[in-house]
Parts: structure tokens; sequence; C-alpha cells
């Protein structure tokens, strides 16, 4: 594409308060990120937003979740890429409508946060002089969640000619290695049946056209030819007319995509989909997706005033967890890249439940819920790797699909050729204990006791179980984890990693006060899971023994957990000698050296004082802070949102803003390249987390929720709504003032600053205000 | 039109090494080879070939000139209409205690053409008579910049049956440049069994930019002095052919990675000034 003609530029931001994210022109080079920044999803499917006519720069596809397949040579099971259903190809005469060799006068693409759809907009002359006005408005519906639309509008601006359209499902977009083309011929439909190789498993796109001319201000029929072509590369629709200059004409466009798991017969399932739609289908759906994307989107989003940037950042947050989320959970869950591109095989890893589990639990916890019960679905799995390592109880998959059975490679080669050893699926044991966090987590939010009894309670037993066989007692008389990783991978098969230790402590604590709920109030349900699992009548006292004297690490002079036995003997390597740095500190020392030193990948102490925040002073907060970001080398993109929550905790807004921004900013910043393999999905989590419990300073505890607002300088005010225990609050900060209202039907306990109490009662507005430093509740 | 690879020789051995390589790649690519002879004495073609040890049944489709005068400004003029200039780095003089003689130095650095340099000493992979390098190594930055200017050695490798290596070493901070699309090693590595895989596809298919399924690629990443790198990998490797963007200037302190490889290398190397 280096001939391409742009007399336009890439830019991000633009300021028409319509078009919130925009990416304007064509950067071939870039062009994967583009398709993964402004990627279509609903949860069950997601697509790259590719150019809609083929370009070798392009990697257009879509990925379905819950569609792994294994070969009989690979390592691990992965998400297979299925056909692309956005394809399109205009031709005006015998020219196929391009960006390569004609002249785009106008191009651009956006994400429209009013409907939730991706627009594309292009006004592109040929070589024969023809003016075309295109646009492009793609979605997949949070309404129903087989559901995909795409509407095109052509207006030949200064010719008369015979225009074509071919619109269809791309199948070379598709991993054939994997996938079997099953040849569905439909008569009315263009159509897709495939099945996956050594998996089985099957899925169906249909594709339904309509199409009308808009002659001027009326609209009116004209002849057009129309068929439908099926190639072992796709099937299609095509449509041809003759065009006037100056009328509009629209094709509109209604996929559908089932799978086996829909129903046994997924060809019929897609049919009646169309069916329940009376007149015209694609307007129907569009604008029940367009209301339910209005309905998402308005109680999971939060308005600043003061930045219009950062509101952008958040708002494509927003908008990727709204489409991540919708239809995730049960028998899948929300991949580390999303449904947006092949990087990380579609693994589901610790950010689905650390990361992105929040935002849901105090946004939307039905989804929270469903994200838990995939986690209780691969409980069997989990059983399984715990046993292969040797342990009790569940062990859940640091890469997890289906099934829950660990798919984390062994080996790796790296670029330079060296072959590493990938210990994570081995050693980095906390996953089950962060899981038993989020299920309580959600419990503590909703109160869901139906949950809780029937599926959290376990989760919460087998991975207590699991983390009583990895401790041993030491001379000490304390309870010691040894050989893990902690989430700083730097430093692999360590002793007593207190992040580990800390997150085991509290699943005994939480598994233990779980069995007394139960033990209280539903002695039946605890009865029946008990003979499950064999659950002895000592095994909570166990727990709580195993609570109490567990190893953390801490001094309680200095105030600081030693991140594991030894850390204090590494050598400190001071990281501001290394800034302005692009790479990865492992990269600039080498793995073994990093490892002998103090650098961190990522937080660890901080994470769990993030997590447990209100167990601890400012002062520990302070002085963990103090010295962990010295160490970090943020290796990961995991931690910056982390240490800008912990930053605005300890009083540092500054430092919070500027790891809120390079939060914000990983995938749609052209620095890395790497946002071309999909979303990091866990970064747009990270940027609510940082919002909500950083700025915002939102802390769940046990009476109910604490705001200790921390607001940059660049902001003003934040305003969003969180759901609490049935409850929802709506809340306005600002730096010296907070407003709540709540609706519902319950007084609950707001705290303004810790701890300033006030019972709230619905429809009424409180106002706490900042006094000398002090937060007072406005009578 | 037929494309065309200047070969200037002065008749030294030294620059005759040239002769293989130039018409290489005119055999492959379909171009002219276009053999300058810079002398003040007049010759026939016969005396010139024999002179030069060149026998007419080698040459294809060919042109042979002559021209007197300074030879950088003949070679630089002559170059204007050529897509490829293939020349050894020493010529008559042969000091090879310099890095290449004093007209192939001013001829690559006021040259925008793709300048193949051959070293006297230099070994050349031959199949049927034709140079044909087997490992290509190719030191890329990340920009977009030099990836654009390495499409004249792509277009030649892609008539061979030579593997690349790409060879990125990480930009270090005083070198970033402000071009859009550029990167370099990821600065986030969550997991490193996934990232690499992923990052490795993405820069060749952002940096190297050959749409033939017959060429493999693969990357290699390293940290630290590039010329250091580049030598060790290449002697690793065995790599026959190596080609390297540069600024085109050879001043004090510039082009310290070129001037190394230059001494040390024993391969042919093909220049490519940025534009």
């Amino acid at each position: 594409m280096d001939n391409l003609k742009l007399n336009i530029f890439l830019q991000y931001i633009e300021t028409l308060e319509h078009r919130p994210l925009a990416e304007k022109g064509v950067l071939p080079l870039r062009e994967r990120e583009i398709e993964t920044i402004f990627s279509m999803g609903n949860g069950f499917i997601g697509t790259r937003n590719s150019l809609e006519e083929p370009y070798p720069e392009s990697d257009p596809g879509s990925f379905i979740a819950g569609m792994y397949v294994q070969g009989p040579y690979d390592d691990f099971n992965f998400l297979v890429k299925a056909p692309d259903w956005t394809s399109i190809k205009i031709y005006a005469g015998d020219a196929l409508l391009n960006l390569k060799d004609q002249n785009a006068i106008y191009h651009s693409r956006y994400i429209d946060f009013k409907r939730g759809t991706i627009v594309r907009e292009w006004k592109n002359q040929d070589q024969e002089g023809r003016i075309t006005d295109i646009k492009i408005i793609k979605y997949i519906s949070l309404a129903y969640k087989n559901e995909l639309g795409k509407l095109l509008i052509i207006k030949p601006e200064n010719y008369s000619e015979k225009i074509s359209v071919i619109t269809g499902i791309n199948c070379n977009a598709a991993d054939f290695r994997y996938l079997l083309n099953m040849n569905c011929d439909l008569e009315n439909y263009a159509s897709i049946h495939m099945k996956t190789k050594y998996s089985g498993k099957e899925f169906v796109i249909l594709q339904k056209s309509l199409f009308f001319s808009h002659c001027k201000e009326y609209a009116r029929k004209i002849d057009y030819y129309y068929d439908i072509k099926n190639f072992y590369d796709g099937s299609f629709e095509t449509f041809e007319w003759k065009a006037e200059p100056g009328n509009n004409y629209l094709i509109k466009t209604l996929s559908c995509l089932c799978t086996d798991k829909d129903s046994r017969t997924p060809v019929k399932t897609a049919i009646s989909a169309y069916k329940k739609y009376e007149r015209d289908f694609f307007d129907e759906s569009y604008i029940k997706h367009g209301n339910k994307w209005r309905e998402r989107f308005k109680e999971s989003q939060i308005i600043l005033s003061g930045n219009e940037y950062d509101q952008k950042l958040i708002d494509f947050a927003v908008y990727h967890l709204i489409t991540a989320g919708e239809f995730s959970g049960n028998t899948h869950s929300v991949p580390a890249r999303n449904l947006s591109g092949e990087s990380y095989k579609g693994h589901v890893f610790w950010d689905t439940e650390m990361y992105l589990l929040p935002f849901f639990v105090f946004t939307k916890p039905e989804i929270a819920k469903a994200l838990l019960m995939y986690r209780y679905n691969t409980l069997d799995g989990a059983r399984k790797n715990a046993l292969k390592e040797g342990f009790k109880g569940a062990s859940f998959a640091w890469e997890s699909t289906d099934s829950g059975a660990e798919e984390a490679p062994e080996l790796v080669m790296l670029p330079n050729g060296e072959v590493v050893h990938i210990l994570s699926g081995k050693y980095e044991n906390h996953i089950s204990s962060d899981i038993a966090y989020a299920v309580w987590q959600y419990w503590h939010a909703t109160r869901d006791d139906n949950f809780l009894i029937n599926y959290g309670a376990e989760i919460l037993f087998e991975t207590a179980r699991f983390c009583k066989s990895l401790v041993k007692k030491g001379t000490d008389g304390l309870y010691h984890i040894n050989s893990v990783i902690g989430p700083d991978e730097y430093h692999e098969i360590v002793d007593d990693n207190a992040y580990t230790n800390y997150l085991a402590a509290n699943n005994f604590d939480i598994a233990s006060k779980t069995y007394y709920l139960m033990n209280l109030n539903y002695p039946d349900q605890l009865k029946i899971l008990k003979e499950k699992i064999n659950l002895r009548e000592n095994e909570p006292e166990e727990w709580n023994l195993y609570k109490e004297n567990m190893y953390l690490g801490y001094d309680p002079e200095t105030k600081l957990y030693e991140q594991f036995k030894g850390f204090y003997d590494l050598e400190y390597i001071d990281l501001k000698e290394y800034e302005p740095r692009f790479i990865p500190m492992d990269i600039i020392l080498g793995r073994a050296k990093t490892a002998q030193t103090q650098v961190i990948k990522q937080a660890d102490v901080l994470m769990f004082m993030m997590l447990f925040r209100e167990r601890f002073s400012k002062e520990q907060l302070s002085v963990n802070y103090d010295f962990y970001e010295n160490r970090c080398g943020h290796g990961s993109s995991l931690s910056p949102s982390i240490h800008s929550v912990m930053a605005s905790a300890v009083g540092k807004t500054a430092d919070a803003y500027r790891y809120f921004l390079k939060n914000a900013k990983i995938d749609i910043g052209d620095e890395f390249g790497n946002a071309a393999g999909g979303i990091h999905i866990a970064s747009t989590g990270g940027v609510w987390m940082s919002v909500a419990f950083g700025f915002a300073g939102m802390c769940p505890v046990e009476k109910g929720l604490v705001f200790d607002p921390q607001l940059p300088d660049e902001w003003n005010s934040i305003e969003f709504s969180i759901k609490w225990r049935e409850q929802t609050i709506y809340a306005t900060l600002f730096k010296n003032e907070i407003k709540f209202f709540i609706s519902g039907n319950k007084n609950i306990f707001l705290s303004a600053g810790f701890y300033n109490w006030r019972e709230i009662s619905p429809a009424v507005e409180y106002i706490a205000f900042k006094n000398n430093q002090k937060w007072e509740w406005k009578e | 039109m037929k494309g065309k690879v200047l070969l200037p020789l002065d008749s030294s051995e030294a620059s005759i090494k040239a002769f293989i390589p130039a018409k290489s790649i005119a055999k492959l690519l379909d171009m002219t080879l276009c053999i300058l002879h810079i002398s003040d004495e007049e010759l026939t073609t016969e005396e010139l070939l024999d002179k030069l040890k060149i026998k007419i049944e080698d040459l294809e489709y060919f042109v042979i000139s002559q021209r007197a005068g300074s030879p950088e400004e003949v070679i630089l003029e002559e170059s204007k209409s050529c897509d490829y200039i293939v020349m050894g780095t020493h010529g008559k003089t042969c000091d090879t205690t310099l890095r290449m003689g004093s007209t192939t130095a001013k001829v690559i650095e006021q040259t925008f053409k793709p300048v193949l340099l051959i070293k006297p000493d230099v070994c050349l992979h031959i199949e049927n008579g034709l140079w044909s390098p087997q490992k290509t190594l190719i030191p890329l930055n990340g920009t977009p910049g030099s990836s654009e200017a390495l499409a004249p050695v792509m277009m030649f490798i892609a008539k061979t049956s030579s593997k690349i290596d790409i060879l990125h070493i990480c930009i270090s901070p005083t070198e970033q440049t402000l071009e859009q699309s550029k990167f370099s090693a990821p600065y986030y590595e969550d997991y490193l069994q996934h990232e690499w895989a992923s990052w490795s596809k993405e820069f060749i298919k952002r940096f190297c930019s050959v749409n033939k399924n017959h060429i493999k690629a693969s990357i290699s990443l390293f940290h630290g002095d590039p010329a250091e790198e580049i030598l060790s990998f290449a002697k690793k490797n065995n790599n026959d052919f190596i080609a390297v963007v540069w600024h085109g200037t050879m001043a004090h302190l510039r082009a310290k990675t070129l001037k190394r490889i230059l001494i040390e290398c024993d391969c042919p190397l093909m220049l490519i000034r940025l534009g």
C-alpha cells in the first residue's frame, strides 16, 4: 500500500462529539492494530474490524467463544479463527473501489458510542474520476447473541453507472487447518456451515440482505439483479443495479451465527432468528441492539468533567468491557485478548477475575456471576490439575479453555533462539486463591446467597483444600508455601511469596466463613455439598488455624512486607538509570540476571494491598508503595493500573494519573505493535479500577462502601453508578464534595473518607464535603 | 523499460570480483548489465572484455561503455539511470587496511541507489554460474522508513532460495525516532509464551514486506551493541549476505555500525541509503 494516495493522516482523538474515538485516513502498517482497536463483540462472538474489501495488510476474522480445537501435534487447546462476516466489495462499473490504487478523498473509522456501532466513512475517487460516497455501519448485537449486522450506504456523486456489491462471509480469513467446510447450500441465504477438525464442534453463519434505493427525498423501488453464490472460500450475495448520481442506495444485511451448543440443528436455529422479525429484519435488529447498548453504556459509563481526552480513554475501555462481557460466562470466559485477535490463543488467565470482574461486580453483577460460573463449570478440570501435580482440592489452570485443564505450554522459544521452560502452569498457584477472592468479592457486593451456597462454596472449599496441600509447617510454627511464582514472574520458584501467602490465608478465611454461614442458614445445602465433596467436619477449623498462622513476611518495625523470602538480599538496581526506557528490564539485563535483582515485573505486594486496602493503615500503604514502586520495571501490561490505584490510595495523585494514562493508552498508543494480536482486555478493566478504586477511592468493606476521592488536578469531577447489594448508587465526586443518590428499596451505609459512615435512604440526595481535610456530611 | 545494474570497473582484480554478483542480479531481476569501464585508455569491446577477463558468452543483456574522468563522478552520473550499483570495495590501489577505496566511499555517500559492495576477499556461494546467497541477514530497527528502503533487497532475495534472518536490535533510547508506526521490542511481555510469537508475527508483517510464500523469514531479537550483535549473529548463523539501511554519511562518529561491519564481514554487503 505504499502508493496509497493519502491526503489524510492518522489522528486518534477527534474533537467532534459524535466521534469520540476515530482513526482518520489509513496507515497500512498499523492496519492490524486498528482492526483490534475498533473490534466488535458481545462475549459470544468477536470480530476484528477489518476494511471490508481485501488488502494484503488486513488480518480479518471472527472468534466464537468456546470454539477451541487441538490438533494431534499441538501442545495446547486454542480458539480457532472463524470466517469474516464483514466482507463487502463494491464495484463502480468494473472497478473495485479500494484504497490502494485509487484516491481516498476522505476516509475515517470510528466507534459510535451512542449506538454501539463501528462506522466507516469513505469518499473515494477511482481512476475514471468517479466519486463515490460510502458509509458502512457494523455491529454485533448486544440484544441477541447470534446477530451480526452491517449496513452499506452508497451514493455515486458524479456518475451514472452500473454498481455491483458483493457482500458475504469470507472463509479465507478462517483457519482451514482446523476447520472443515460442510458446504451448506441454502436457497434464501448466503451460508457457511463449518466443523472443527479434532474437536467436532459446529457453527453456522447465515446472511440475508435487503436492497433499498433512496432517490433524493423519497424511497422508490428500482430494478436490480440479485443472486447468491457459494464458493469454497465463502458465500456471497450479489446486488447489481444502474445507479444515478445523488441517490442513496442501501444494502441492509443481517447475519446470524449459531453453534451446535445453541441447538442440535444450528441451521434451523439460525433461520428461526430471522423469522422472529416481522418486517425489516435489519432495522428491528439494529434498533434492539441500539436500545440495549444505550442501556448498558448508561449503567457502565464514567463521566468526567475537566478533561475530554481522558473521557475518551475511559469510554474506549468501557466499550470493550461491555462488548467483552455481555454474553460471556457459564461455558466460556473472557480470554486475555478478548475475542479480538489470535494472540494468547483464546486462553483465560487470572486477568478475568482480578482485572475484569470488579467492573462487572459493581456495574452488572449478572455478568460477574456468569463469569464465575465458568470457573464453577471447570472445577472438575481444576480438580484433575491438582491431582496431577500431587495436590488436593482444585487447582485452577493458569491458562484455561473449555475443560479447565492446564493449557500453558511447557516450553517456548524466544526470538533470540533461547528455549525457555514455562513454569507458570505448574507454579503460579495463586490463581486458585484469586478465583476464591473473586467469588467472595461478588458475594460481598451482591449478597447473592443462592450463588454462594450452590456454586461459590464449592469453589471456596476446593481451593482452600488446594492451598492447604501447598502449605508446610515450618520450624517457626508458622505455615509456609514454598516453590511458587507470584505475580512478579521475574522471580520464579520462590519461597513464601507474600501475595500467594496472603491470598491463601484469605482463601482459608472465606472458605471457613462460608462454611459457618451455611451451617447457620443453609444446613441442608451444606449437608449435600459435604457429601458431594467429602468435606470432613474438622476441615473448616483447620482452615482457620492455617489462616491465623500463615507466614506473611511482614516486619512490624519497617511496616514492609517482604515479597518473598530472600528478596531483601538481592541486588538493588536503580531503575531511573535506565530511563527513558522502551523495552522490558529482563531484555536489558537478561532473564537470569534480572532474577538476581530486586527488579520486579509487576505489582505483587502492592497487588494484595490493593485488594485488601481496608486492612492497612495509610502508613503501611505508603511505606510499601515507596519501596516497591521504586523497584517495579512494569514488564507486564497488568502493572500500571494497580500502581495507579495504589498511588491514589497513598495520596500521590500525580503518580496515579501518570499510571492511569500509561495503562489507558496500552492499545491505542502507537508504541508497541502488539495490539495487533488483540485487545489487552485486562487493561480496560484496569482503567475502570484506576478510576473507581483509585481516583474515586471506592473501597467495599463489610458495613458498606467507602468513597475517599483523590481526583487528579486534570479532572473536576467523576460521576458513575455502582450496584451494591441490589441498590444502585449514583455518585458524583468532586475534590472537596461528594453527592450520593441511591435508587432501590433498602437503606445502605456509605462512608465519605475512612471512616465517616452515614445510612443512606433511597431517593434522597446526600452531600458530604471536605472541611480541613476531614469529610463531613451535610445535614 | 528494462531495469539496469551498473557495474563500474577499473580493470583491477579487486573490482572484477563484483562481476558475478552484478551479473546475477541482472539475470535474476531480468535487467540489463551495464559494465562501465573507467579509464583514460581507449579500447575496443573485445580488448576491454579481454582486459576485464569477461567472456562474452557469459553475458546476456549487457551494455559496455568506457569513460574517462573522475571515477566517482562518472559512476554517480551513470548510476542515475540504474536500479542497482554493484562494485568492489576496493579498486586499483587495493589498500585493504582501509575499509574501502576512496571512490567507493564517495559513491556510497552520494548515491541513493542500492549499492552491493564486494570485498576483495569475499566468499560467494555460486550455483550454475550465478551468485546465490543462502542466508541473508537483515538488521531492522523497527521503523517503516528502513523497511521500505529494503524493497530492492527483497526484490532480489525473492528470486533466490535464500532464507532471511531478520535481526532486531532493540533501539536504545538515544536512537528513538519519531517515525509513526515504528515499534521495538514490546514494553510489556505479559506472558512470554504468547507475547513473543505474537510480536514476531506482527514485526515480520509490518517490516519485512515479502508477500511471497516461498520466502522463509525468521526474526531474532537482541539488545546491545548493534555491530557486535550483527557480526556475531552472522558468524553463528553462517549468513552469506547482509543488507543494511544507513543514513548516508561516514563522517566522524556516524555510521559506527556500518564501519565495523565493513571491516569485519566477509560476505557481500548491500547498502541502502534512507531517503
